[in-house]
C-alpha cells in the first residue's frame, strides 16, 4: 500500500512537471508566471535525482556502501579526512557555484527565456550532474586522484597534459572575464565602487579577527563581517550623495581594471589567512543568504516574465554577443548546466573527504542540481525586466551608440519599447547616473534582483537593494578572481619547478612574486582587451571561456566514457557518451564559427580583417590607430587560442577511443 | 540548529580535531588551536578550491 502511494506521488510529480514544462515551452506572445519555471525545475530535479541518479549509482557505477573510501583507508588528518556528508555537500557546492550560474543565464537571455531554460534543465540533468557524479565516483575509486592524473592514467600523457593546459587556460580567461564583469558594474558608479572596495578592508579585519583576536571562531566572525558588509552598502549611499567623497570612487573602466589587476596580485602574494580565507567565509554566508531570500521572494511574488520565449536574435545578430542560438546558447550557459571546472573539484578535495560511497549521488548529482536552480533564478531575475530595459543595460556602445537617444532608437527599432525617461528614472531609482551600456550581466541581474527584493520588502529601498546585489555579485566574483590567481600561481610554480626545483617551493618569495606576476599579467592582458573593446569585451571573452570550459567537461566525460568502456560496460557508455558527443558537436561548431565566420561580430579573423581594412582605407582616426593594431593582434590571438583548444579536444577524444577499443590491457 | 550551523561553517573544527586526536591520532603531537587553524587554512588553499 505504501509503495502504491509512493508511486502515485511520483506520477503526480511527473504530471505536474510536464504541465509546467509544456506551459513554458508552448507559451507564445502571452505573459507567463515565473512560478512555472520554479515548478518545472523542481519536478524535473526531483525525478532526475530519484530515478536517473539512482539508476546510474546502482547499475552503471555499482556504488558499494560497504567499500571503504580513501578518506577512511588513507586517513592522515591532512588531505584524507572522513567528514560528515552535509559538510562535504556544503564544501562541494560552495566550491562549484561561483558567479558563473549568475552571469551565463543573464547573458543568454538575449535569445529569450526558452533556450536558456531548456538548456539549464536538460543540460544539468543529463550532462552536468552526470559529469560531476561520475568523476567523483571514479576519483573516489582511485584514491582521490585528480582529473589530470586520471586522464594521464586512463588515456595517456596527451590526456593528462591537455587537461593541465586546459585548466590553466580556463583559469586565465575566466578570471579576465569575471574581472570585466566587476569593472563594468563599477564604472562611474561611486556607490558600487566604494561598496566593493570596502569588502577588502572588511575581509582583512575578519582575517585578523579570526587569527589573532578570536582564533577559529568562524561563525562569529562571519556574522560580524556580514553586518559590516551591510553597513558598507549603506555607507556607499552616503558617499554617493557627498560631492567631495564621490569623486574618489568615480572611475572609468581602465582605472578600475588596473585596480582589479593590482588586487589579484596582492591576493596571490599575501598570506591566505589575511584576505582569501575570510573573504571565502563571508562570501559563503552572503551567497547562501541571498540565494535563499531570492528564492523565497520569487515564490511569494510570482513575478511575470516579460522577455519573449524567443527573440529575433536567435539568428546571431544579438547585441550582447554575436552568434546564433546554436551553438552559442550552449557555451554561454556553462555553469548551471554543465561545467568542466566542476570535475576538478569532484576529483580534488571532495573524494578525499567522503566517508561512504552511498553519498556520491547526493553530493555529485545533488549539488549540481542546486547550482542549476541558482541559474534558473538568475534567468528569472533577468527576464522579469522589461526587454527594452534589459537590452539598454546590456548592449555595448559599439552596437547601440554612446548617446542615450541613439541607443533608445536602436533598441526601439528591434521592437522593444523603452524611453530615455524610463531609463533615467530607473537609473535614479537605483542610485546611479546612467544604466546604459553596463555590459557583463551583473548590473542587469542586480536591477532584476532589486526589483524582486523591492516588491517583496519595499520599493523605497531600491537603490540599497541594487547596490546590495552588486556587492553580492562582486563578492562572488572577487572570491573566484583571487583564489583563481593563487591557484594559477601554484600551477605555474609546479610546472616551472619541474625544470628549476627551487622555483617549485611554494613559500620561496622570489618564486611567489614572479609566478603571481606572470599569472596576473596573463589574465590582466585579456581584461585589458575586454576593457578597450568597443563591443563590450563580453562578446570576445565569454565565448572563449565557454569553449574552454566545455572542452574541459568533454575531457572529463572522455575519461569517464573510457573507463566505462574499459570496464566492460559498453552498454552503459552512453550515459557519459551522449553528453560528450553533444559537447564535441557544440564546442567544435562554436570554435569553427569563432575562427572562420565571415560575420565580424562572430569570427575573430573576420573582425581582424575588418579592422585592417578600416585602417587601410583611412576610416580610423590617427589617435586610435595604435589601439586598433592592438585589437587586431588580440583577435588573431583569440583565434589561435580557440584553434589550440579545438586540437587538444579532438586529440583527447580520438586517443580515448583508440585506447578504449583498440588497446586491450 | 546552533551545532549544525557551527558544523556547517567550520566553527567546531578544532573541537572535532581534539576528539579525533584523543581517539586515533595520539602518536601525533597535539597542535595548539592557533597552529591547527593556520594548518587547516594552508591546506584548504593549496589546490583548486573554486570554480565558475
Amino acid at each position: 500500500m505504501k509503495k502504491y502511494f509512493k508511486n502515485i506521488v511520483w506520477v503526480l510529480l511527473a504530471l505536474l512537471g510536464a504541465l509546467a514544462f509544456s506551459t513554458i515551452a508552448l507559451s507564445r506572445n502571452e505573459s507567463i508566471n515565473a512560478v512555472w519555471f520554479i515548478t518545472a525545475a523542481v519536478c524535473i530535479y526531483m525525478i532526475a535525482y530519484r530515478f536517473y541518479a539512482s539508476w546510474i549509482a546502482a547499475k552503471v557505477l555499482v556504488i558499494d556502501e560497504h567499500r571503504k573510501t580513501p578518506a577512511l583507508r588513507l586517513q592522515n588528518d591532512k588531505d584524507f579526512i572522513p567528514t560528515d556528508k552535509w559538510i562535504v555537500f556544503g564544501h562541494h557546492f560552495a566550491a562549484i557555484a561561483g558567479p558563473g550560474p549568475l552571469v551565463g543565464p543573464t547573458l543568454a537571455a538575449q535569445f529569450g527565456y526558452l533556450p536558456g531554460m531548456l538548456w539549464i534543465l536538460i543540460g544539468a540533468v543529463l550532462g552536468g550532474a552526470v559529469q560531476d557524479m561520475t568523476t567523483l565516483f571514479f576519483s573516489t575509486r582511485r584514491n582521490g586522484k585528480s582529473l589530470g592524473q586520471m586522464a594521464r592514467d586512463e588515456i595517456g600523457v596527451i590526456g593528462g597534459t591537455a587537461s593541465l593546459i586546459g585548466t590553466f587556460l580556463i583559469m586565465v580567461i575566466l578570471i579576465a572575464v569575471l574581472g570585466l564583469v566587476v569593472v563594468n558594474a563599477m564604472k562611474h558608479s561611486p556607490w558600487a565602487t566604494s561598496t566593493v572596495a570596502a569588502t577588502i578592508p572588511i575581509a582583512i579585519f575578519i582575517g585578523i579577527y579570526l587569527r589573532s583576536i578570536r582564533t577559529g571562531r568562524v561563525l562569529e566572525a562571519s556574522l560580524i563581517g556580514f553586518g559590516l558588509l551591510l553597513l558598507a552598502v549603506f555607507a556607499g549611499g552616503l558617499i554617493d550623495h557627498s560631492q567631495t567623497l564621490r569623486t574618489y570612487f568615480d572611475h572609468d573602466s581602465l582605472t578600475l581594471a588596473w585596480a582589479i589587476i593590482f588586487y589579484g596580485f596582492a591576493a596571490a602574494v599575501l598570506p591566505v589567512w589575511l584576505l582569501l580565507a575570510p573573504r571565502d567565509y563571508l562570501s559563503t554566508f552572503v551567497k547562501l543568504g541571498t540565494v535563499i531570500v531570492l528564492a523565497v521572494a520569487i515564490i511569494t511574488l510570482q513575478p511575470e516574465i516579460k522577455m519573449p520565449a524567443l527573440t529575433q536574435f536567435t539568428d546571431g545578430t544579438g547585441p550582447i554577443f554575436g552568434g546564433s542560438l546554436f551553438p552559442f546558447v550552449f557555451i554561454t550557459i556553462a555553469c548551471g548546466s554543465i561545467s568542466g571546472f566542476h570535475s576538478l573539484i569532484a576529483s580534488g578535495t571532495t573524494p578525499k573527504l567522503l566517508d561512504n560511497e552511498k553519498y556520491i549521488p547526493m553530493i555529485g548529482y545533488g549539488a549540481m542540481l542546486l547550482e542549476s536552480f541558482v541559474a534558473i533564478m538568475a534567468l528569472i531575475a533577468a527576464t522579469v525586466l522589461e526587454p527594452g530595459i534589459f537590452f539598454a543595460i546590456n548592449s555595448p556602445v559599439g552596437v547601440v551608440g554612446s548617446e542615450a537617444v541613439d541607443a533608445i532608437q536602436k533598441i526601439n527599432s528591434w521592437g522593444f519599447k523603452v524611453t530615455v525617461e524610463e531609463m533615467e528614472l530607473l537609473a535614479k531609482n537605483m542610485g546611479e547616473t546612467s544604466l546604459f551600456a553596463r555590459t557583463g550581466g551583473a548590473p542587469s541581474l542586480a536591477v532584476g534582483m532589486a526589483n524582486i527584493f523591492g516588491k517583496a520588502f519595499g520599493t523605497n529601498l531600491l537603490a540599497m537593494w541594487y547596490h546590495f546585489a552588486i556587492m553580492f555579485e562582486a563578492i562572488f566574483i572577487l572570491t573566484t578572481l583571487d583564489a583563481g590567481t593563487r591557484v594559477g600561481r601554484f600551477m605555474l610554480q609546479d610546472m616551472i619547478g619541474n625544470i628549476y626545483p627551487k622555483f617549485g617551493q611554494t613559500s620561496w618569495m622570489p618564486s611567489i612574486i614572479l609566478s603571481s606576476a606572470i599569472v596576473v599579467s596573463c589574465w590582466g592582458y585579456f581584461l585589458y582587451i575586454g576593457v578597450i573593446d568597443p563591443n563590450g569585451g563580453v562578446n570576445i571573452l565569454w565565448p572563449l571561456f565557454g569553449i574552454a570550459n566545455q572542452m574541459l567537461a568533454a575531457i572529463a566525460l572522455s575519461v569517464g566514457t573510457g573507463i566505462l568502456i574499459k570496464s566492460n560496460k559498453l552498454k552503459y557508455a552512453w550515459v557519459t557518451g551522449l553528453p560528450l558527443i553533444w559537447l564535441i558537436i557544440v564546442t567544435t561548431t562554436a570554435a569553427y564559427q569563432k575562427i572562420f565566420s565571415q560575420d565580424i561580430r562572430v569570427g575573430f579573423l573576420a573582425a581582424a580583417r575588418n579592422l585592417t581594412d578600416k585602417i587601410n582605407t583611412g576610416l580610423i582616426e590617427d589617435s586610435k590607430i595604435s589601439i586598433t593594431h592592438q585589437l587586431i593582434f588580440n583577435q588573431k590571438l583569440d583565434a589561435f587560442i580557440t584553434l589550440f583548444l579545438l586540437i587538444i579536444l579532438w586529440t583527447v577524444v580520438i586517443d580515448m577511443l583508440r585506447i578504449s577499443f583498440f588497446k586491450k590491457n | 540548529m546552533y551545532a549544525f550551523l557551527r558544523r556547517l561553517s567550520g566553527d567546531d573544527l578544532y573541537d572535532l580535531y581534539l576528539l579525533n586526536h584523543k581517539r586515533c591520532l595520539k602518536k601525533h603531537k597535539l597542535m595548539s588551536k592557533k597552529n591547527f587553524y593556520q594548518a587547516t587554512l594552508d591546506k584548504k588553499w593549496s589546490g583548486i578550491k573554486r570554480c565558475c
